[in-house]
């Protein structure tokens, strides 16, 4: 078996942009465009990061509405970002919802709750996001 | 176009960690490892028996009643500290929103979860889709 070793990956025509041979042997799929850009996985109710990747903090506007800021921004405002959430109590099981009609380049903000669509705060709120960094 | 062909990756001064320039501008670095997704499943959430449509990293599913299941990994995260994010549907047009959440911490070897309809019932999708993102162990 082949093992290249490196610290750093560039496409030579585009340094930003290496395409990957797929897992049917032919389709090609880009390496940066499949990458998650930032992900970050939290707790409203200590308002603390759990793990991150490009996340520079996290803000506590309220009950349940918390903001992600990244370290490194988007390119625009049309990534994509989804999650979960949850609670250690089975009664607030709960999905996250955007807060605006848009992310920010530099952060994502969105509300977390209940299944009768209490706003609350959650135990568990992971949120991933895809897109072109800047 | 120059195309280098191997069959894995390593980092040279630590074998997990790739940098790679991704931004727009070819200037913005991120991490490979990192940005890979580490698992992910799709599977059926109504069948009477669960099983993995297809998946990655993923060894199975339990399914512990209407709308509640746990997607287990056959490579284990590093903690419980990891990235999940999911979605679900139906071909009900009564049941048409799938969203997603756990009813309590993850762990570092699988996720439970539930599957909520839009009038806020845990039911089962037709169409369930989860994919962790973290530090494999």
């Amino acid at each position: 078996m082949a093992t290249l070793k490196t610290n750093t990956l560039t496409g030579t025509s585009t340094a930003g942009s290496i395409a990957v041979t797929g897992e049917g042997n032919s389709t090609t799929t880009n390496l940066q465009q499949g990458l998650a850009k930032a992900w970050c996985s939290m707790n409203q109710v200590d308002a603390a990061i759990n793990g991150s990747l490009n996340t520079s903090s996290i803000t506590d506007h309220g009950t349940g509405n918390f903001q992600a800021t990244w370290n490194n921004d988007f390119a625009n405002v049309n990534y994509s970002c989804v999650g979960v959430g949850g609670s250690n109590s089975t009664s607030n099981p709960g999905p996250i919802y955007a807060h605006d009609t848009l992310p920010n380049v530099g952060y994502w903000k969105y509300f977390g709750k209940t299944m009768a669509a209490a706003v609350v705060d959650m135990h568990y709120v992971a949120v991933t996001a895809h897109g072109d960094l800047a | 176009m120059s195309t280098l062909r191997t069959n894995a990756l390593e980092g040279m001064d630590a074998k997990n960690s790739i940098t790679i320039v991704a931004g727009a501008g070819n200037i913005t670095t991120t991490n490979v490892q990192q940005g890979l997704c580490m698992a992910w499943v799709n599977f059926d959430g109504t069948a009477g028996s669960i099983s993995n449509a297809d998946n990655f990293n993923s060894s199975g599913l339990t399914d512990h009643g209407t709308g509640n299941y746990t997607a287990s990994w056959t490579n284990a995260l590093s903690s419980a500290n990891y990235s999940v994010s999911g979605i679900g549907g139906d071909n009900s047009v009564s049941s048409p929103i799938g969203m997603f959440s756990q009813n309590s911490t993850p762990s570092t070897d699988s996720f439970k979860f539930f599957c909520t309809n839009a009038s806020a019932s845990v039911t089962d999708f037709k169409y369930v889709s989860i994919l962790a993102h973290g530090d494999l162990a």
